[in-house]
């Protein structure tokens, strides 16, 4: 039966006609968990098909989101950044310091932004201006950023953050948490920009051919800079979520597995790691897809580790998938 | 005279649609230098790679030494004493020269590891009877062009061939490095090795060779000795008797070009193009004619401000007057379309629009959004189609499934977008059908007529002489001549060859 209704939805696939982009499998897999993922859960836990546990869910998944929006983008350019969960780790503590010590929550928040950014500005001058491998930079700034995190807590919480801050992040429109409804917002708006702005239709452009756009006259490092950018940026959003949900910040917040989540979310989501395809709104399902994975082996009570290796194993097949359509 | 070491009798090769090599005999003797000499397409490497075992031939007979061989895969060709040094530095960079000339033949120890010892001394006693003084531990990346030119000529050495074929050694060699590869080549011969030397310089020709092969359409169009060879008799031979006739194509009369619209004043760039100065003028077409490896896609790239350059000056006409800009800026004043347009031309994946308003993004931004006008975007793709007539099922439709001429034509659609005042074409009919070639020229011309500055690269001196008003001549990075739209096939030939310039007349 299961079977039956995905051989069908391939083959329709198949007849989407020319200039339509094609639905390939690395589209189809994340959809495809998504919904079995949901019924499996929904016929062997209780209460699972309710509007309480759903914006549950949602709430987990809304930093992860942020972060595989940014992560998204530089996916597209044929990059990568492993270093977004460590800057908001550090953005994340040092505006929780910064409120900790008295500070409005507004600046607060302006400062795990800025950190965000001005990380992302480092990681894109190394890799647009001194030609630098995505890989090398991003994974030294996290080392970095993590070290930093360390070195400032002293491996501690940062509590007292302000009450106005948790009050206004963790709000509710109507039954909304503002978290979900801020990554629905900024999904489309990023969505949107990505297909109709200047900046996303140039960076399609650098993904699918660097060269190419080159020859055309688009500014190929000023592109890749401002990707970057927008990937702390993102970083810094998703830092003021997770610390108003945690009511304080710590370097475990930025820890190795979450690298893996927002790799995971992107890739899940149809972002092709080869550049030049993926979409946001597919970033953010992965995003929840991710979630849904770590929660239903919580409730299995499998460990952490356990998660890990699931996670690890999806990211491989679901890549695997994308270089056979890719014919690489 | 003795027997020839090597006789090559009625060779003929095939590839789908190409007669490749038709029933080519050849000689050479022991103790000569053979050069072969011929255009793009004449069927030099397809001969090379026969005799190196890369590909079989479909007829006719190899002899070496007097006895028919067959030569079916590289290695045979090495045992039969046939060695290569290839224009293409085939070296590992990062490792030391000793390593890279035994990297397939390491000798071994007791105990079956290397023994680096003896390669090291076998290197050094290899390297020492080339007069060829450097650590067999040096790292080839650490060695100037030259010297790896060396290495690659010591490790053909290496099995004791009696027969060596070089492939265009000197292209990025510098005056004193060929010198010394030329000394060397003659001690070969005067070993009694048959070398085969395979060049676009006929100077190299004249300095070093004895006899001469020009080879044309895959077949031999003559062997000239040395001391009977003239520039004219050898372009006479490339070009066949057929087509002694100058004849001017599509562009008919000269057109009359307007003010200049860029000039370019004593470019440089180290190693690959040294004073370059020229003008643009609109409503003309310059063709920028040269051989493979002259320096005239590097030069182009530099002028459109894709690759750097060491010196010099690019002024375009702004608002009326020539107006000096960085070389940078260039790329928002030069359209270039580039000779590969699989590799840097095409975002093949993306759809026709897309692939046209490349270029022009900014300009198509909505006045009252920060977004993209895609109904203009659209409108004005779809005009460029229908002007340009190209064959797409849909506006949609993914560049990479059209055809050749029509992939060219939607890079040709972007640049008529952007409509820049200057537009550079490096081989734009490459790989296309003979329809598609017309098209194409056509176009160029008819660009051309309604005011553009056009300058257009080809390696077919029938594709450049019916587009062209003008000629610039390149030769190893130099503009060695400029000739007007009169100049017949000998006169560019000669001049791209290295006449005037040359060693001998």
């Amino acid at each position: 039966m299961h079977q039956e209704s995905k051989t069908i939805v391939i083959q329709e696939a198949g007849k989407v006609g020319k200039g339509r982009p094609r639905l390939t499998a690395a589209r189809i897999v994340p959809i495809a968990l998504f919904i079995g993922i949901i019924l499996s859960l929904g016929l062997t836990v209780d209460n699972f098909f309710t509007v309480n546990n759903g914006i549950n869910i949602l709430m987990q998944s809304a930093a992860l989101g942020f972060m595989a929006i940014g992560m998204t983008a530089v996916l597209i350019t044929g990059g990568m950044d492993l270093s977004i969960p460590a800057v908001m780790a550090l953005g994340g503590i040092l505006g929780s310091m910064y409120m900790r010590s008295g500070g409005d929550p507004v600046s607060g928040a302006l400062i795990m932004i800025v950190v965000g950014v001005a990380a992302g500005a480092f990681n894109g001058y190394a890799v647009a201006y001194l030609k630098m491998i995505p890989f090398v930079v991003t994974l030294s700034t996290q080392a970095i950023a993590m070290g930093a995190c360390v070195m400032i807590t002293n491996s501690q919480s940062i509590l007292g953050l302000h009450e106005s801050f948790i009050d206004v992040v963790m709000s509710k429109v109507w039954i909304v948490p503002t978290p979900v409804l801020a990554l629905a917002v900024a999904a489309a708006i990023v969505a949107l920009l990505s297909k109709k702005s200047l900046f996303g239709r140039w960076l399609y452009a650098v993904g699918i051919n660097a060269e190419a756009a080159r020859v055309s006259g688009i500014p190929k490092k000023k592109v890749l800079m401002g990707t970057y950018m927008f990937a702390g940026l993102f970083a810094g959003l998703a830092a003021i979520i997770v610390t108003a949900r945690l009511m304080s910040a710590s370097p475990t917040m930025g820890q190795e597995g979450v690298v893996l989540n927002v790799m995971g979310s992107a890739v899940v989501g149809g972002v092709s790691i080869y550049g030049g395809s993926g979409s946001f709104v597919g970033a953010v399902i992965g995003a929840v897809v991710i979630t849904l994975i770590s929660n239903i082996m919580n409730m299995a009570h499998l460990s952490y580790y356990a998660t890990l290796i699931v996670k690890g194993l999806v990211i491989v097949v679901v890549v695997a998938i994308d270089s056979r359509s890719k014919g690489k | 005279m003795t027997a020839p070491y090597l006789k090559l009798t009625e060779i003929s090769k095939s590839f789908p649609g190409v007669k490749a090599l038709n029933a080519i005999s050849l000689e050479a003797y022991s103790g000569e230098v053979l050069g072969l000499i011929g255009a793009n397409g004449a069927g030099k490497s397809t001969l090379m790679n026969v005799l190196g075992g890369v590909v079989r031939m479909d007829s006719g007979s190899i002899e070496i030494g007097g006895k028919v061989v067959d030569i079916r895969d590289p290695l045979d060709a090495s045992a039969r004493g046939i060695a290569f040094v290839h224009q293409e530095m085939a070296l590992l960079p990062t490792m030391t020269i000793a390593e890279n000339m035994y990297i397939a033949s390491f000798p071994l120890n007791k105990v079956r590891l290397i023994d680096s010892g003896k390669a090291v001394q076998n290197c050094k006693e290899a390297l020492d009877s080339l007069g060829f003084s450097l650590s067999p531990k040096a790292k080839i990346k650490e060695l100037g062009a030259g010297d790896r030119q060396m290495v690659e000529v010591a490790r053909a050495l290496l099995g004791d061939p009696r027969i060596l074929i070089f492939d265009e050694p000197t292209s990025s060699l510098s005056e004193k490095e060929k010198n010394r590869l030329f000394e060397v080549i003659r001690k070969l011969k005067a070993e009694g090795k048959t070398v085969i030397y395979i060049t676009h310089f006929l100077d190299e020709v004249f300095t070093l060779c004895d006899r001469a092969a020009v080879l044309r359409n895959g077949e031999v169009a003559g062997t000239l000795r040395v001391e009977d060879m003239t520039y004219e008799a050898v372009v006479k031979l490339m070009l066949g008797k057929s087509e002694l006739t100058p004849e001017r194509g599509a562009s008919g009369a000269r057109r009359s070009a307007g003010a200049a619209v860029l000039k370019v004043s004593g470019l440089c760039r180290t190693g690959v193009f040294k004073d370059v100065s020229f003008e643009l003028r609109s409503g003309e077409v310059v063709g920028l004619w040269g051989l493979l490896g002259s320096g005239r896609t590097e030069l182009v790239r530099s002028v459109a401000g894709l690759d750097p350059v060491d010196g010099g000056e690019i002024a375009v006409n702004s608002g009326g007057a020539l107006k000096r800009i960085r070389p940078r800026e260039a790329r928002s004043w030069i359209g270039l379309v580039t000779e590969n347009r699989r590799e840097d031309g095409l975002l093949l994946a993306s759809s026709v629009r897309a692939n046209i308003s490349l270029a022009s993004l900014p300009d198509l931004l909505s006045k009252l959004w920060p977004f993209i006008d895609e109904k203009r975007e659209k409108t004005d793709a779809a005009a460029l189609v229908k002007r340009l007539d190209i064959k797409i099922s849909d506006m949609e439709q993914s560049v990479g499934t059209l055809s050749g001429g029509n992939q060219q034509k939607v890079i040709l659609s972007r640049w008529l977008r952007k409509n820049p005042p200057v537009l550079i074409l490096d081989e734009p009919t490459r790989g296309l059908d003979v329809g598609a070639k017309g098209e194409i020229q056509e176009m160029i011309v008819k660009l051309a007529r309604d005011g553009a500055a056009i300058m257009v690269i080809s390696s077919e001196i029938e594709e450049i002489m019916s587009v062209s008003d003008r000629y610039l001549v390149i030769d190893r990075g130099r503009i060695v001549a400029e000739l007007d739209s009169d100049a017949s096939k000998e006169r560019l030939l000669a001049a791209a060859l290295g006449a005037g310039q040359g060693a001998k007349p």
